[in-house]
């Protein structure tokens, strides 16, 4: 049997404070096999951002390992791309739009190559007309697409994404939500999605799984038993998402008295 | 979504116009204030730019049209204050970023930095002498060690504030160190790198002066002096004109180069606004 | 975080030390730290030194106080009025640049070489960038705010007192911060230029030419950059103080 996209092996962090040793990851263990879009819901605090920062690359954890397609992890792996929370701090103001999306293919690939990338990337989000202008210029919910063009450019095996629609508004939201499920058949990705929303992780995922405050480990694994594609209005509607998404509401309630943030 | 309103061809050359014509005039009362004054110490604007045609720019057949004493007062002038503040931007840079980069070293010197950027250049001239001697050498280390300062520590600032997220999402996209660097964080830190430019200009181009006041043979600053103490006033004048033409051309330079690379900053503070 | 910054104080006056007493620069050239503040002890309470640092401090501030008088009555004018910014505006463009220092030699001529000629030098140098902000700050006024005042009947001098300067304070203390580090710069290299007889730059000049005045020149380096830390300090408090009364005026 081959290995599992991602491997996460009793992942471990904590940082020295001034009040001694503070644990925030303890003992992580979970795996994503290809084609899964598995989302991560947990309160605030619960160190998604050091579960995230480990994943890819960016920390070295104090202990456990993470391995990508059978391979352990020491620095940033190839095959991976990362959507951040904050669009504004993600695209570079002094790029335009299709400079940010080929940015990180400069020195990998080819320029004619580069060029095709970017553009089926922005046309992949609706954005091929933008190319030319600059973040700035764009909507948040546009430079959080041109985010993602710029992901899905680097023909990641797996998208990591923190968070990447708590800072627009809902409409916005929704139409990113269908975009995502839709650039994801496209480009045959998989996706690890973190969210504080329970809602979106049972529209969007085929797994769910529910994290503890800090220090922080698994609480839950729940498939999501809905078909592709999905809509917004019906999928919402019907009796499987209607449970899942309570009973992952639940085993998130009984995690801790701390309970979701909004 | 707000775009700026470009304001239409013809009112930008009207808005042209109407600053050169004040300009113009404000050079004509020049003219006709110092015709009327009996005072030898403002000649007329006329006098001095025939000065300076006669002094710089009238050299005959075969020898183009620099004068001999265009290569005695003003290269060597442009040569010191070039070299040293091409060391000054070098060293001030690459430390700045590195500072920038290693927090550790950086709390470690930071008080240093600031006393230095503090301390006002020119007092340093009397060292200068101590230690390199009256030579070109001296006034060179003089305008590079001056200047170097600010532009240090503009540079340190900024790149110590370039958001930790333009670096996290260079590096999961797997980028190169050298285009970390020139890609991201000096990009992200040119406003910044870019005031120090100016301010270590400015501070250079007092250096220069300052050090041409002291054994030395040729060079803007000695002209300068020079004609005043020899009551030469018209040739003081012209001296006073070419070093004015010295900051003016300076800041011409950097102004281009700031427009073509901050062009974005540019525009996207004029959606801010 | 401040450990460290001490740290690397004492390091530099060690490594300084070092270098010194064991001549690995010419001992003439460079003093031990030891005995270099040991004169700059002195010299905080020597008043030949303390007179020279006044003349140069009075001098950076009547030069100062004068860009301001200019500066900011003037930036309020231009910035109110379309017609006369016009006008200006390549004039302040072309004159913006221009060196002070390099009209040192006119100035002694006309002024002499002392307090009237080096305020005269920190005022070109400062009012530009006052002047700029002033202009900046006015522009940004917010026009309905304008308007509104002008609909309580109130005279376009009112107007221009209780809206628009208070609103263009903000930008007006950028254009202090930018200048008032410049002033001394300035001041000293008047100094030198001018061949002043009076003033921090004279005292240090005339100290290097002394046998052994090396040290006295050190002392004096030290004693001017803790002048300047002073001064920037004072602003950046200023500057704490006055940002946040402006943040409460926006709010």
């Amino acid at each position: 049997m081959s290995p599992a996209l991602l491997e996460v092996t009793d992942l471990r962090h904590s940082y020295q404070t001034r009040q001694g040793e503070h644990t925030v990851l303890d003992g992580l263990t979970f795996s994503v096999e290809r084609g899964e879009f598995v989302s991560i819901v947990g309160p605030s605090g619960c160190g998604k951002t050091t579960l995230l920062r480990s994943l890819s690359g960016l920390l070295r954890p104090s202990g456990g390992t993470v391995a990508l397609g059978g391979t352990v992890i020491d620095g940033v792996p190839q095959g991976l791309a990362m959507v951040f929370q904050d669009y504004r701090g993600s695209l570079f103001p002094w790029r335009r739009v299709g400079e940010n999306v080929e940015f990180p293919l400069l020195g990998s690939v080819p320029k004619s190559e580069r060029r095709r990338r970017t553009e089926e990337s922005l046309e992949a989000v609706g954005l091929a007309a933008a190319a030319d202008r600059y973040p700035w210029q764009l909507s948040g919910g546009m430079q959080q697409r041109v985010a993602i063009a710029r992901a899905l450019a680097m023909r990641p095996e797996l998208l990591l994404m923190d968070e990447p629609f708590a800072s627009v508004d809902a409409q916005t939201r929704s139409d990113l939500e269908d975009l995502l499920l839709r650039v994801r058949e496209q480009f045959d990705m998989t996706i690890l999605f973190v969210t504080h929303d329970v809602d979106e992780s049972v529209y969007l995922s085929t797994r769910v799984l529910s994290l503890s405050k800090a220090p922080t480990v698994q609480t839950a694994d729940v498939t999501v038993p809905l078909a592709f594609p999905r809509d917004q209005i019906t999928t919402r509607e019907e009796g499987a998402f209607v449970t899942t998404r309570s009973e992952v509401a639940r085993l998130i309630r009984q995690a801790g008295p701390g309970g979701l943030a909004a | 979504m707000s775009t700026a309103v470009a304001p239409g061809i013809r009112v930008q050359l009207t808005r042209f116009a109407i600053g050169w014509i004040g300009a113009v005039v404000l050079l004509g009362c020049w003219q006709l204030a110092t015709a009327r004054s009996d005072s030898a110490f403002f000649p007329t604007p006329l006098e001095i730019v025939a000065d300076i045609h006669e002094r710089w720019f009238s050299a005959g057949i075969g020898g183009g049209v620099l004068t001999d004493a265009f290569f005695q007062d003003v290269t060597p002038s442009l040569q010191r204050l070039a070299l040293g503040l091409l060391v000054a931007w070098a060293v001030g840079i690459s430390l700045g970023v590195v500072l920038g980069r290693v927090r550790t070293v950086a709390e470690y010197l930071e008080p240093l930095l600031h006393f230095m950027r503090a301390l006002p250049g020119p007092v340093l001239l009397p060292l200068a002498l101590v230690l390199v001697g009256t030579g070109t050498s001296m006034r060179v280390s003089l305008i590079a060690f001056g200047a170097v300062w600010p532009i240090l520590f503009n540079t340190y600032s900024a790149v110590r504030q370039v958001p930790e997220c333009f670096i996290d999402n260079a590096k999961v996209a797997r980028v190169s160190r050298p285009a970390l660097l020139f890609r991201v964080i000096l990009p992200a830190a040119s406003t910044g790198i870019f005031a120090g430019l100016r301010v270590s200009t400015s501070l250079g181009i007092i250096l220069l002066i300052a050090s041409e006041l002291v054994a030395a043979t040729d060079g803007i600053g000695f002209g300068l002096t020079q004609s005043q103490r020899s009551f030469q006033f018209v040739a003081m004048w012209s001296f006073i004109v070419a070093l004015s033409l010295l900051g003016y051309v300076a800041n011409l330079i950097l102004s281009g180069v700031e427009t073509r690379i901050l062009r974005w900053h540019r525009l996207m503070a004029a959606i801010q606004d | 975080m401040l450990r460290r910054g001490a740290t690397g104080v004492l390091g530099t006056l060690l490594v300084w030390e070092v270098v010194a007493r064991f001549d690995l620069l010419p001992r003439d050239a460079l003093p031990p730290a030891s005995s270099t503040i040991a004169r700059a002890a002195e010299l905080v309470v020597d008043t030949t030194f303390l007179g020279n640092v006044g003349a140069t401090l009075w001098a950076s501030l009547v030069g100062y106080l004068l860009a301001l008088v200019v500066a900011l009555p003037l930036g309020m004018l231009l910035g109110l009025s379309d017609r006369l910014y016009l006008v200006s505006s390549t004039v302040i463009e072309l004159l913006r640049p221009l060196p002070p220092v390099g009209l040192v030699p006119l100035l002694v001529l006309v002024a002499g070489q002392g307090l009237e000629m080096k305020a005269a030098v920190v005022a070109l140098g400062c009012v530009w960038p006052l002047l700029i902000n002033t202009i900046h700050g006015v522009h940004a006024t917010d026009s309905t705010a304008r308007a509104t005042a002008r609909s309580f009947g109130w005279s376009r001098r009112q107007v221009a007192i209780r809206v628009v300067w208070p609103s263009a304070i903000p930008s007006v203390l950028t254009g202090v911060r930018i200048t008032v580090s410049v002033a001394l710069i300035l001041c000293v290299g008047a100094e030198f230029i001018g061949g002043s007889t009076a003033g921090l730059g004279s005292w240090l000049l005339q100290q290097s030419m002394l046998p052994g005045g090396i040290e006295s020149v050190c002392a004096g380096v030290v004693i001017a950059g803790s002048l300047g830390l002073l001064i920037n300090g004072a602003v950046s408090a200023l500057e704490t103080r006055f940002a946040a009364w402006a943040r409460r005026e926006e709010a």
